[in-house]
């Protein structure tokens, strides 16, 4: 032993009551927002997504009026032109701006793409959430039904309903990507709810006496809001390449209005002689549809706990 | 007592330091520890969750995480080699083999998707290359009979789920046994189980341990499993040994206020007077950056000056019994009595 | 595990009725009568009528249909006139099928070893290119992918045939790797993802105790934990296909059933859409029902339950 510390004065005393408080370092608290946002800017991928997204939709909302054309008037004296001067984008095979185009289409297909996610989703969610909480009869036939539904292929009957009710029309395609996109959000929320209704903390807030809407409201609902967010930034993308798909063998957004679907199957007939056409409404969809994926793989790390080092 | 030291340990670490790297940071989980283990011996490691119990087995076995994990300083020396640096290749030829080991959770810790009978044959077919399948499967069900798992022609080929908790850890301990190993690790082997159980699987390891002419290195927190098991019981405390002695040393006498607090949190029923149970209040430090003095002091009842600033050394009260606490320190005892003296039933 | 897939199989037959009974009164749904020609002379339009029981009350209608849908009759053609919807299927379906099969197992047999790689390199340059051809081809749909890829080693570089199917092997690359390439990309990230997670997982450490070589642990601990979970994925993997099929076939003038069906779409040749929208549902739903089994058979703890 060291002799120095032996014959220290005071070594033997007792310590301070509070000597070690002083040096603890206080670690600001923060909320779950803020740590959210703390860990989704470490992924550089997701904010680059989240970046080119808002991009995307800001010159889908402003690209139409840059131009000084419109998306229907054809011009046939500028047919199948490459871009130079005004049309930036060149024109098509009836002489239309491919630039207002392309944006006017986007404006179409994230439309479509998100109101026909938001709508069913949000039913699915309260249907869902409903059987979860409630259970018994209720539970019981709405999810034989959504059993039975999502057995049928999705696609299969978007084709189907979209033959019946008609192509060519914004508002029937959402329609039929309605009738099908609750199922999952419906089983998905259920699931969540039943879980959650057996963790210890909604338990304990059961027993202590918390109303059903204090349990829904503070409990129920802040905890399914992350797995949604993510599974809503990846139907996203599915509805854009579903679009996408339907207005391809034409039975999405009809002429004269443009989708980006429908742009790149006009334009994949032309590919060999004026690729600009077909280029152009592509780069859209792959950016899109990437940094939908980026955005949303960012998204799910940083809201769940676990997964963040 | 002194004789429960044996002259030629089949396992000495020395002075073992292992840090990981982590995105904060390094954490010293382990720092400088020094334990032995004689032939056909049992001791315990105890020490609450996190102490580097764990971890200082792990690297025993040369199972450490790499590359987060590494060995800072110090040696192992396994039945007199030196196999601190032995490569991944050559440590594989030990584990499974003369080193094995049996974890707390048996059903998070079998192979969901593979039969029992497969999973415990295949160390043995491992380590014995060339071996005839029909030959491993005889040596399978008579491990299986020596663990007294019921049908074992039938359990064999079935799936961990299909069986029992208790039945769980029976396949565990056939496999960590099948080899016949030198050494067997027991980290908490029995925390999972139910308590009627844990009796079973305790009296099935020693009975096994007799058998087989090996070790057992017991990790647990739970002080009635090292009351019926371990000959000589280290405690760690961040990373670092506190105390060390053999069975009746560290439960009738201990000399360190961590051992007393373990010692005191435990419930008994051999006493007429009634003592409160007692925890030890606090939590242990962060190992990133580790106190300059004793690690204890923070929760230490007894934290005096010195305690903060520098960091005890081994005190010996007998040939095995020693602890790392400044209480100890004559010129302590002078002041405040002789405090650890008072052991588990004294005043606080 | 017979009571697993007998309840599976009970609820692919319910699924089934249901499609069949949706299709029905969508279509009846329609303006108009979809199912005849009125180009054709007014007494065959009747006899067509009475054949189809389309002049009966629509409950009785709804029995002649499901009776003809259990004999095998989906219907006839209204542009290829008296071509039967069967027959489209016994002629085109087997060149879609060999297509489908080809790009699923392509696929999958790519995609998880790209995954299995990723896993064991992780945050190597290895592992981030993959990941990021993976993320690519995520993004971009088959009606991209295919003109490109068409053009590139078809038209300009004139490496790979750009049309026909079963003259030689050369005609399947594009079309297989075209169809493929989405849920391939899915498959590798998929892969990557639960390879990773069960890396962490108790037994895996316990298969390291054992003394087993990394190689070894891989192969016998985790690649079959690992493959389970992505098994719920075979099933949109066989939709994706066919929806691949429908636009790859007509680009690669594949004779199949795709072509057919989305020339069936532009001609408004409702009788054959409705029954190869049926056949292709039957078909989706029948590969759903294998997949449930496949994931019982794989995982053992499903066959208790």
């Amino acid at each position: 032993m060291d002799k120095n510390i032996a014959f220290e004065q005071n070594a033997f005393d007792r310590l301070p009551p509070d000597s070690f408080e002083r040096e603890k370092i206080a670690r600001p608290p923060t909320t779950y927002a803020q740590d959210v946002w703390r860990s989704f800017k470490k992924r550089k991928t997701a904010v680059l997504g989240g970046v080119v997204l808002i991009l995307l939709l800001i010159m889908v909302l402003i690209g139409p009026y840059l131009s000084k054309y419109d998306y229907i008037t054809n011009d046939y004296t500028a047919i199948n032109k490459a871009p130079y001067g005004d049309h930036w984008f060149g024109t098509d095979t009836l002489g239309r701006d491919m630039w207002v185009r392309v944006w006017q289409g986007g404006r179409i297909s994230l439309f479509i793409a998100v109101v026909a996610t938001i709508i069913p989703w949000a039913f699915g969610m309260i249907l869902g959430g409903l059987c979860g909480y409630i259970g018994g009869k209720l539970d019981m036939i709405v999810m034989r039904c959504v059993d039975v539904l999502l057995g049928i292929p999705s696609m299969i009957l978007n084709i189907l309903l979209m033959v019946v009710m008609g192509a060519g029309n914004i508002g029937t395609l959402i329609i039929a990507f309605s009738v099908t996109g609750w199922l999952g959000a419906c089983r998905g929320t259920r699931g969540l709810v039943l879980q959650l209704k057996a963790r210890e903390f909604v338990m304990a807030s059961q027993t202590l006496g918390a109303s059903s809407s204090r349990i829904i409201l503070k409990h129920l609902l802040p905890n399914t809001l992350g797995v949604t967010v993510v599974s809503i930034s990846g139907a996203i993308p599915g509805a854009i390449f579903h679009e996408a798909f339907l207005s391809y063998i034409g039975l999405g957004v009809g002429p004269p209005n443009p989708s980006w679907g429908s742009l790149i199957k006009t334009a994949s007939e032309v590919f060999k002689e004026y690729p600009y056409q077909f280029a152009f409404p592509c780069i859209c969809v792959a950016l899109t549809m990437l940094s939908c994926n980026l955005l949303g793989d960012g998204l799910r790390d940083a809201l769940d706990p676990r997964l963040r080092s | 007592m002194a004789e429960m030291i044996k002259k030629d340990p089949v396992l000495s670490v020395k002075d073992l330091k292992v840090s990981f790297s982590t995105y904060a940071g390094e954490v010293q989980a382990v720092r400088g520890v020094t334990w032995e283990l004689g032939r056909e011996e049992t001791i315990a490691i105890v020490g609450e969750s996190g102490c580097g119990k764990t971890v200082s087995i792990q690297t025993a076995m040369g199972l450490l995480a790499k590359p987060a994990g590494r060995i800072k300083e110090g040696s192992i020396i396994f039945d007199g080699k030196d196999i601190t640096n032995y490569t991944a290749k050559q440590m594989r030829w030990i584990q499974g083999n003369e080193m094995t080991m049996i974890f707390q959770d048996p059903l998070t810790y079998l192979n969901p998707t593979m039969r029992v009978g497969r999973q415990i044959a295949e160390a043995y077919l491992q380590h014995h290359p060339g071996m005839k399948k029909k030959d491993a499967e005889e040596r399978v069900l008579e491990f299986m009979r020596k663990v007294s798992l019921p049908n074992p022609e039938e359990n064999m080929r079935r799936y961990p789920h299909e069986l029992s908790g208790g039945m769980r850890q029976r396949v565990m301990v056939a496999m960590a046994l099948i080899c016949e190993p030198k050494i067997l690790f027991a980290d908490e082997p029995t925390t999972a189980l139910d308590v009627t159980i844990q009796a079973q699987i305790i009296d099935l390891m020693k009975t096994l341990k007799s058998e087989i002419s090996g070790s057992i290195v017991l990790i647990t927190h739970d002080l009635g499993v090292v009351a019926n098991m371990a000959e000589r019981v280290y405690v760690m405390y961040a990373g670092q040994i506190v105390e060390h002695g053999c069975l009746d040393e560290i439960f009738e006498n201990p000399r360190h206020p961590y051992t007393i607090g373990l010692l005191r949190s435990v419930p008994r029923l051999d006493t007429e007077d009634k003592v409160e149970l007692a925890y030890i209040p606090g939590s242990p430090p962060d190992l990133l950056a580790p106190p300059v003095g004793c690690a204890f002091a923070e929760r230490c009842p007894f934290a005096m000056n010195i305690c903060k600033a520098w960091q005890p050394e081994y005190k010996y009260f007998d040939e095995t019994h020693y602890s790392a606490c400044w209480l100890n320190e004559p010129a302590a005892m002078e002041k405040w009595g002789d405090i650890t003296a008072k052991g588990v039933f004294g005043d606080v | 595990m017979l009571r697993y897939i007998g309840k599976r199989l009970v609820l692919s037959l319910i699924t089934l009725l249901v499609l069949a009974t949706l299709t029905f009164f969508l279509v009846k749904l329609i303006p108009g009568n979809p199912f005849l020609d009125e180009t054709l002379p007014p007494e065959v339009q009747e006899r067509q009528a009475e054949y189809y029981g389309l002049n009966k009350p629509i409950y009785e209608q709804y029995f002649v249909y499901m009776g003809n849908l259990l004999k095998g009759d989906l219907g006839t053609s209204l542009k290829y006139q008296g071509r039967l919807v069967v027959d489209f299927i016994k002629e085109f379906f087997p060149n879609s099928s060999k297509l489908g099969l080809t790009s699923m197992i392509f696929s999958w047999a790519t995609g998880l070893l790209a995954g299995i790689i990723c896993s064991q390199f992780k945050d190597k340059p290895i592992d981030y290119i993959l990941v990021f051809i993976a993320v690519l081809g995520i993004a971009l749909p088959s009606m991209v992918v295919g003109p490109v890829v068409r053009y590139t080693f078809g038209v300009k570089l004139g490496w790979l045939p750009v049309s026909g199917l079963g003259d030689t092997w050369k005609q399947f690359v594009m079309p297989v790797f075209c169809m493929g390439i989405g849920s391939l990309s899915g498959l590798t990230r998929g892969m990557r993802a639960t390879m990773l997670g069960v890396t962490t997982e108790d037994y895996i450490k316990t298969a390291r105790s054992k003394g087993l070589s990394p190689f070894q642990v891989v192969w016998r601990h985790e690649i079959r934990n690992a493959i389970i979970p992505m098994i719920t994925g075979l099933g949109s993997t066989i939709a994706g296909i066919f929806t691949g099929s429908f636009v790859i076939e007509k680009l690669f003038v594949i004779p199949g059933l795709g072509k057919h069906f989305t020339n069936s779409v532009t001609a408004l040749d409702y009788p054959l859409i409705m029954g190869l929208t049926l056949f292709y549902g039957a078909i989706l739903i029948l590969g759903n029902l294998l997949v449930d089994i496949l994931y019982g058979v794989v995982d053992p703890r499903i066959r208790v339950s």
